[in-house]
C-alpha cells in the first residue's frame, strides 16, 4: 500500500516526490524480502526525471501470510508503477500532455553521470530517444482514428504511456555492504581451453530459461574468433563452477558476463606470451585477431588451436617463465549498477457493458546498451511484458480475514493467457552502452515486467476518461472486468 | 489419490449393477471428479465408467428434437450438433480446452450441476428432457440448486432430448482464472415463447429469468429488456465479481445473446 | 546484413533442442536408487499455537522411515534475511528466526511443522495426514490486514515484536525536511493511493529437492531447483545447519523458470539434506513442493 505525492508547478515541472508505503513481508523474512521494498525500490523513486526532491518511507509489516519475496523486477516495478501512475494523474489534473511533461522532466544526455536525490548515479542513457522511438512505433498521431474505429465497434479506446528506468546488476560489494547486504555481489567465470582448442566455460550465473548457454558461448566465440559450437557453458553445480552469486536482478550478462569477458582477456594475454615464444617475437609485437596470434607487420602467425595445444603439450614452451595449461578465472565486482531504461506505450479497448479490458497494442522502445543476441532480448521483453500485463489485468493473491488463501489454485488465481496479450512491437535500437562494464551491456530480463503495468493501467484510465467516465482517476490492479465496471458505475 | 477399483461396463444394466456396490461412484469424463480425487477430497472405492456404454453415445435427430447420448463428449457435440442446433454446438465447443472437451461429457456435466457449468443453461433454456435409466425429467424439474439435481441414488442419465428452437444463442463471460462462466446466458426462441437461462451468476445454480422471457416473447430484440434489471440479491458475490456486477452481466449478456440469435 | 555468428547475432538457443524435445533433466524427473520421499505436514490455520504434535502413530505406519518436527531443528540456525535494514532512528530491523520446521507457533497457512519420510510418496502422504490428525494447534486470531497489524499491538505474528513492524525505513532521511517543505510550498500537488497487488511466481517447474548422503566420505549432495546454487550452499551449510561448505555439493540441474522464486533457500531443502542422513537404509530423500502459498 503506497501513498505517493507529486509536487510540481503549473507547467508540470516536477518539484518533489514523496511516498509512504506499508509493505507486507508475510510471516517470516525470506532471503531478499528486506532489500526488495527498500534499496531495490526507494533508490528508483526519482525515475528518469531530474526531480530535485525525493523522500521515501517504507514500513515493512509481518502478517500471518506466506513469506513474500522478490519477483521479476523486485521493488522496481512498484517504484515505476507509483511514479508513472501519479505522473499520469497529474497530467490529467492540470490538463497537460503526458508526452510533453515527461520530455521536459527527463534527465538530458548532457547531464550524465547524473546523481539522483535518492543516491543512484546514472552513468548513461537517452530517455528522449526512447520516447521519440515509441511514439513513432505507436503512430501516436493516428490514435484518434483508431479510437473512432473502436468506438464504431462499441468499445472505448485508450492510450497509456510509461517511461521507466531500472537499476540492474546490483553492486558494488563495498557499497552494498555499508547498506546492509550480508553477501558480496560479484560473479565469477572460469574459462578452460582444452588441449584440442575447444572450451569449457564455467560460470556462476545459472540459466533457467534465459539462454545463457547460447549467449555466453556467442561472446566467448566472438572474442576468440572461433565457432560458437567449440564453446560449452557449464553452470549450476558447486563442484564444477567458481563461486558465483547466481541469476537474478538482470545481472547475469552485466556481472557474470563481464567476469567471463575478463577471463577470456586473460586467456588472450597468456596466449600472446605463448605465441611470442613460438614465433620468436617480442610479446608486445603479438596481435590477436580472428582467432590468430600474429607478429605485427609480418605473415608469421599461430592459430588459437595451435597455441592451446602448445599450452597442454609444452614441448616448445617458455616453461621457465610461464605455467603450462590455458585456464583462467576472473571475479568481477561491478563499479556501479547498470541503468536500462525505456518507453512503453499501450493501447486498450474497454467493453463498457462488461468492463473487460483488451490490450490491443503494446509498443516497447528499450535501451539495453549493447545487444548480444537480439532474438533472446526480444524474447525476454515479450515474457516480461506478458507478466506485467498479467499483473495489471489478472493476477492477485488474495487472503480472507482469517488468513486463508482464496486464490490457492488456477481456478481462482488468474494467469494471463495467449488471448490476453497482443503481438508485441519491440525495439532496442536506442543503445547507450553501459560505461563501466567491458561488454557495455545493461540487462534486459526484468524490463518488460517493470515498464508495462503502469502503461496498461494508464491506458485503461485514459479509455474511461475519453469515454466520459470523468470520475475514474485510478483503479487498483488487477484491473479486472468487475473492478472496471464497478469504477465506471460508482 | 487413494486406491480404488475401476470398472467399465458395456451396458446400462451392468452399470446400474456396478453402482450398487458400496462406495461406488459413476465416472463420465472425470473432469471434476478426478481432480477432486487427486486432492483426496473424494475417495470412492469403485469408479464405474459410463463412457464404454455404446447406447449412451452419439448425436441424432429423433422424436422431440435432438437426442444426445449422455456419454457423448463435448467435442463430438460441438461437431455433430453444428447443423441441427448451432447454438448448442457452439456452447459445447467453448467448454474448457480441447483436453476437457474430448474427455468431458454432457451427462457428467448435468449430473454434477456445477453452478458455473455451461450445459445446464442450454438444457434449461431449451426446455430439454433429461432421460435416465428410470424416467424422463423435464429441465424445469431437474435442476435443484448448486450441485443438486432430481437424480436419485444410482440413477444414470442416459440421454438428453433438445427441442430445436427457431433462434438461439449462448453468450458466456469467462471467470478470469478458471474460464468457467462467471455469468453466461442461453436464449432460445420457440413458437411458444422465449426462454432465458442463466448460469454462473446465482448461488442457486442455473435459473430462468422470467421478466426477460416475458419481454422477449412479445418483442425479440435487445431493446425489449432495456428497462429490466436482474435482482442482485440473488447473485454470487466473490473475488471475481460483486453481486451487482453479476446482475449487470445477466442483463448485458442476455441482450447480446438476443442480438446474436438474430 | 544481420550477423550470423558471435556478438549481436540471433543465434538459435542451443538449450531449446533438449527442452523442446523433452530431454531436459529436471530435479523431479531424477530417480536415485533407494530414494525415499518426504511430505510436509502443513498448517491449515494462519496463526496458531502448537500444543501437541504426536508422531508415534505415523512413525509406525508402513514404509515410514523417519519423522521430523520443529523440535528436531530447534538447536540449528534459522534461514536468514540477506540484507540488514536499519530503521530511520538507526535501530536494526527485527529479524525473527525462520526455522526449518515451525516450532511453538505456526504463522501462515502452509507453514510446515512436521515432516514424514517414507519409502513411497503415498506412504509419506498417508502418514503426514495421521500426524495432522494427531496434532493439536490452538488457533489464534490472524494478522492479515497491514494497517490493523500496525495498529493492534496485542495481536502479534511474533510474540517478541510488539507492533508487527520489521523496520521503518527512510530514504534519504536527510532529504525529508527539504521534501516536506517543497511539497508544502508547491503550486500543485497530486496525491495517489494505490496497492501493488500481491503475486505468485508461476514458473513452469515447481520446486523440488533431493538430498543425498554418502556415508563413505560423509559428503552431502543437494539437487534442487535453484537460481543460485552457491548461495543455497552457503545458506544451508553455514547459516542453517552448520556443516562445512566443502562437504556439501549443491546442484541446480535444468530449472524450468524462476522469476525470483528460486533465489531463496527454503526449509524443505535443509530437510531433504537431513533426511538423507537420517536414513541409513535409504540415504537419499526427495521433496516436492507444488503448493501455492
Amino acid at each position: 500500500m503506497t501513498k505517493i505525492e507529486l509536487a510540481c508547478d503549473l507547467e508540470g515541472n516536477f518539484i518533489a516526490f514523496r511516498t509512504e508505503t506499508l509493505a507486507n513481508v508475510g510471516a517470516y523474512l525470506s532471503n531478499f524480502s528486506t532489500v526488495t521494498p527498500t534499496f531495490l525500490h526507494g533508490t528508483l523513486m526519482a525515475g528518469p526525471y531530474k526531480v530535485p526532491n525525493v523522500y521515501v518511507n517504507v514500513k515493512t509489516v509481518f502478517t500471518n501470510t506466506a513469506p513474500v519475496d522478490a519477483y521479476r523486477g523486485a521493488g522496481r516495478p512498484e517504484a515505476t508503477y507509483s511514479l508513472e501512475r501519479v505522473v499520469d494523474k497529474m497530467c490529467r489534473e492540470l490538463g497537460l500532455d503526458p508526452f510533453e511533461v515527461r520530455r521536459k522532466n527527463f534527465v538530458t544526455t548532457d547531464m550524465f553521470p547524473y546523481t539522483t536525490p535518492v543516491a543512484l548515479a546514472y552513468d548513461t542513457g537517452d530517455y528522449h530517444a526512447t520516447l521519440d522511438k515509441v511514439m513513432e512505433m505507436a503512430d501516436v498521431a493516428g490514435f484518434e482514428k483508431r479510437r473512432a474505429a473502436s468506438a464504431a465497434k462499441g468499445k472505448l479506446r485508450g492510450m497509456g504511456l510509461s517511461t521507466w528506468i531500472e537499476a540492474c546488476g546490483i553492486a558494488p560489494s563495498h557499497l552494498v555492504g555499508i547498506l546492509g547486504a550480508r553477501v558480496g555481489l560479484y560473479d565469477a567465470a572460469t574459462v578452460r581451453v582444452n588441449a584440442t582448442g575447444n572450451l569449457s566455460v564455467m560460470v556462476g550465473a545459472h540459466s533457467h530459461g534465459q539462454g545463457h548457454e547460447t549467449v555466453f558461448a556467442q561472446i566467448v566465440a566472438d572474442k576468440l574468433g572461433i565457432p560458437e559450437s567449440s564453446v560449452e557453458i557449464v553452470h549450476g553445480d558447486t563442484a564444477k563452477i567458481p563461486f558465483g552469486m547466481g541469476s537474478y536482478g538482470s545481472r547475469s550478462l552485466a556481472v557474470c558476463g563481464s567476469a567471463m569477458s575478463k577471463a577470456v582477456d586473460k586467456i588472450i594475454a597468456k596466449g600472446k606470451k605463448i605465441a611470442a615464444h613460438m614465433l620468436e617475437a617480442a610479446e608486445g609485437d603479438i596481435t590477436f585477431e580472428d582467432g590468430k596470434f600474429s607478429v605485427a607487420g609480418t605473415d608469421k602467425a599461430k592459430t588459437f588451436g595451435e597455441i592451446a595445444f602448445s599450452a597442454y603439450v609444452p614441448h616448445n614452451y617458455p616453461l621457465e617463465t610461464l605455467e603450462p595449461g590455458l585456464e583462467e578465472t576472473a571475479f568481477y565486482d561491478p563499479a556501479n549498477f547498470t541503468y536500462p531504461a525505456g518507453a512503453y506505450l499501450c493501447e486498450v479497448e474497454v467493453d463498457e457493458g462488461t468492463g473487460k479490458v483488451d490490450v490491443v497494442a503494446f509498443h516497447c522502445a528499450d535501451d539495453f546498451g549493447n545487444i548480444m543476441n537480439p532474438m533472446i532480448v526480444e524474447g525476454q521483453v515479450h515474457g516480461g511484458v506478458g507478466q506485467g500485463i498479467g499483473q495489471a489485468l489478472c493476477e492477485f493473491t488474495t487472503y480472507d480475514e482469517n488468513g486463508q488463501l482464496l486464490t490457492g489454485s488456477y481456478m481462482d488465481y488468474a494467469m494471463p493467457r495467449a488471448e490476453d496479450v497482443p503481438f508485441y512491437n519491440v525495439d532496442y535500437s536506442c543503445q547507450t552502452p553501459c560505461t563501466h562494464n567491458p561488454l557495455g551491456v545493461k540487462g534486459c530480463g526484468e524490463a518488460g515486467a517493470i515498464g508495462s503495468p503502469p502503461a496498461v493501467v494508464n491506458a485503461v484510465i485514459d479509455a474511461l476518461q475519453r469515454g466520459g467516465h470523468k470520475h475514474v482517476t485510478h483503479i487498483d490492479m488487477p484491473v479486472s472486468p468487475s473492478r472496471v465496471w464497478t469504477a465506471m458505475n460508482a | 489419490m487413494h486406491n480404488f477399483d475401476f470398472v467399465k461396463p458395456a451396458t446400462i444394466a451392468d452399470a446400474v449393477k456396478a453402482l450398487g456396490a458400496d462406495g461406488a461412484q459413476p465416472l463420465s469424463g472425470g473432469q471434476t471428479l478426478i481432480p477432486t480425487m487427486k486432492q483426496r477430497l473424494a475417495a470412492p472405492t469403485v469408479l464405474v465408467s459410463l463412457t464404454g456404454i455404446g447406447e449412451m453415445k452419439g448425436v441424432c435427430m429423433g422424436d422431440g428434437g435432438l437426442h444426445i447420448g449422455a456419454a457423448t463428449s463435448h467435442a463430438v457435440v460441438a461437431q455433430e450438433a453444428a447443423s441441427s442446433y448451432p447454438a448448442l454446438a457452439a456452447l459445447a465447443g467453448g467448454i474448457g480446452d480441447p483436453a476437457v472437451r474430448n474427455k468431458g461429457t454432457i451427462g457428467g456435466s448435468l449430473a454434477n450441476n456445477d453452478p458455473a457449468a455451461c450445459y445446464p443453461s442450454a438444457v434449461l433454456a431449451s426446455g430439454a428432457t433429461v432421460v435416465t435409466n428410470k424416467r424422463k425429467i423435464a429441465a424445469d424439474d431437474y435442476f435443484q440448486g448448486m450441485f443438486s439435481t432430481a437424480l436419485a441414488e444410482g440413477e444414470i442419465i442416459t440421454s438428453v432430448i433438445f427441442p430445436i428452437p427457431q433462434k438461439a444463442a449462448y453468450v458466456k463471460f469467462n471467470q478470469p482464472a478458471s474460464r468457467f462462466a462467471l455469468t453466461a446466458v442461453f436464449v432460445a426462441k420457440y413458437a411458444g415463447g422465449v426462454r432465458v437461462a442463466v448460469t454462473g451468476a446465482s448461488a442457486g445454480g442455473v435459473f430462468r429469468w422470467a421478466e426477460a422471457e416475458a419481454a422477449l416473447s412479445s418483442n425479440f430484440s435487445a431493446s425489449a429488456i432495456a428497462g429490466l434489471s436482474a435482482d442482485a440479491s440473488d447473485m454470487i458475490g466473490d473475488l471475481h465479481g460483486t453481486q451487482a456486477y453479476r446482475a449487470n452481466l445477466v442483463k448485458v449478456l442476455t441482450g447480446r445473446a438476443v442480438t446474436a440469435a438474430g | 546484413m544481420p550477423k550470423d555468428h558471435g556478438i549481436g547475432a540471433s543465434s538459435k538457443r542451443r538449450e531449446d533442442i533438449r527442452f523442446l524435445t523433452g530431454k531436459g533433466t529436471y530435479t523431479d524427473d531424477m530417480n536415485i536408487a533407494g530414494q525415499a520421499h518426504a511430505v510436509m505436514v502443513r498448517s491449515t490455520v494462519a496463526h496458531g499455537r502448537i500444543k501437541r504434535v504426536d508422531t508415534a502413530a505415523a512413525a509406525a505406519m508402513p514404509g515410514v522411515l523417519a519423522v521430523f518436527t520443529g523440535e528436531d531443528f530447534a538447536a540449528v540456525g534459522g534461514n536468514p534475511a540477506g540484507w540488514l535494514i536499519n530503521s530511520r532512528d538507526g535501530t536494526p530491523m527485527r529479524e525473527p528466526k525462520r526455522p526449518v520446521l515451525a516450532h511453538g507457533k505456526v504463522r501462515h497457512v502452509g507453514d510446515a511443522y512436521a515432516a514424514v519420510v517414507a519409502e513411497t510418496y503415498q506412504q509419506a502422504r498417508d502418514a503426514a495426514q495421521v500426524i495432522a490428525d494427531d496434532s493439536e494447534i490452538e488457533e489464534l486470531p490472524a494478522v492479515v490486514n497491514m494497517a490493523a497489524a500496525v495498529a493492534n499491538a496485542s495481536n502479534r505474528v511474533h510474540d517478541e515484536i510488539p507492533d508487527n513492524v520489521c523496520y521503518d525505513w527512510g530514504w534519504i532521511e536527510d532529504n525529508r525536511a527539504k521534501v516536506d517543505a517543497a511539497i508544502k510550498s508547491a503550486p500543485h500537488v497530486t496525491t495517489l493511493e494505490l496497492v501493488n497487488n500481491r503475486l505468485v511466481p508461476n514458473a513452469m517447474e515447481p520446486r523440488a529437492s533431493i538430498g543425498e548422503f554418502f556415508p563413505g566420505t560423509q559428503d552431502y549432495k543437494l539437487t534442487t531447483t535453484s537460481q543460485n546454487p552457491h548461495l543455497t550452499r552457503l545458506l544451508v551449510a553455514a547459516f542453517v545447519l552448520g556443516i562445512p561448505e566443502n562437504k556439501l555439493q549443491v546442484v541446480a540441474p535444468d530449472v524450468g523458470g524462476g522469476f525470483g522464486s528460486k533465489i531463496y533457500h527454503y526449509g524443505e531443502e535443509a530437510l531433504a539434506r537431513c533426511a538423507g542422513r537420517r536414513n541409513a537404509a535409504s540415504p537419499s530423500c526427495r521433496t516436492r513442493m507444488a503448493e501455492t502459498t
